[in-house]
């Protein structure tokens, strides 16, 4: 069933269309506003939030988009809009004190055993709330940079500017975990 | 470890799936809501049409009641006059059974279903 199918078999009533929408779609949403929001208590009311709005809202989709860069933007909006209303003022980057404890950490167990990745992913997770959008809608989702445009609002040479940036971050991040002379600075930490 | 294997591991957990997780019975969730919006929306217009059409027939039984028998309309509205809280409270007592038993109650009980 393609998107122009599905959305009239929606608009006529059909729910188990609508049912099948939700299930296609909701992994799309919860990475979105999973990766805005980082609450899980938070994530399930308003991805169920996306869904209604999309349910109430289906009849004003025109096919100018793939539908799921048109929820895309329900979920991002709705997540921008969540965390300007409740957690204004709070960043959630963690301070390069937190930053040495971890490594200390990570370095205090078997270093070889490291998971990188996981690592990663949590580096990722602390990153700036843009730099984790485009993120997700480029590496996780695979949305193109015009349509990642559609979905923040945002010019793709920000988008470009963000996802390079983020990169340098985690590469930054990556390094200093593995990097030798950083090694030597754990060890003085330790020693101290 | 070389740059571009850092690269390659950024790139790799770039595309990872994160751990945030929906429960199972996510779909059922929001299919019930929309039915607990929706009927909530009919209700409340049940109840706006009810109202109307109230008020409607208390214009038009008076306006009959003018143009039949001026003394009985007169006479009511001095009643209500001199009784004005109690016709108030029972009207409000009356609006508000309406509205719980047509549409809170329902909306109550389509929550109690979805949670338990």
């Amino acid at each position: 069933m393609d998107d122009k199918e599905l959305v009239s078999q929606i608009l006529t009533g059909n729910m188990n269309a609508f049912t099948f929408l939700v299930n296609h779609y909701q992994k799309l949403v919860v990475h979105i506003t999973g990766r805005l929001i980082q609450r899980q208590e938070e994530i399930e009311d308003i991805s169920q939030e996306v869904f209604v709005k999309v349910y109430q809202n289906l009849s004003k989709y025109r096919n100018e988009c793939k539908l799921s860069t048109w929820i895309a933007t329900i979920a991002y909006n709705s997540s921008i809009n969540y965390l300007n209303k409740y957690k204004k003022g709070k960043g959630s980057e963690m301070d390069d004190t937190n930053l040495t404890h971890f490594v200390t950490k990570y370095r205090s167990d078997n270093y070889e055993q490291i998971d990188l990745h996981r690592y990663i992913r949590n580096q990722i997770e602390l990153l700036p709330v843009h730099y984790r959008t485009v993120i997700t809608l480029f590496h996780l989702e695979e949305f193109s940079y015009l349509e990642i445009e559609q979905i923040t609002g945002m010019p793709e040479g920000t988008v470009k500017s963000y996802l390079y940036r983020a990169k340098a971050i985690l590469k930054e991040r990556l390094e200093f975990i593995v990097n030798e002379s950083s090694l030597k600075t754990v060890k003085e930490i330790n020693n101290d | 470890m070389t740059n571009m294997k850092f690269d390659q591991i950024i790139e790799e957990s770039l595309g990872a799936e994160p751990d945030f997780i929906l429960p199972t019975d996510f779909t059922q969730k929001v299919i019930s809501t929309l039915t607990r919006n929706s009927q909530l929306r009919s209700d409340l217009l049940d109840y706006l049409y009810l109202m109307i059409f109230l008020i409607l027939l208390l214009v038009i039984v008076s306006g009959a009641y003018y143009l039949i028998n001026k003394e009985v309309l007169m006479q009511v509205i001095s009643y209500i006059n001199h009784n004005i809280k109690n016709v108030v409270f029972l009207t409000i007592l009356v609006n508000f059974i309406y509205l719980v038993d047509r549409v809170l109650l329902r909306l109550l009980f389509s929550k109690w279903k979805v949670n338990y």
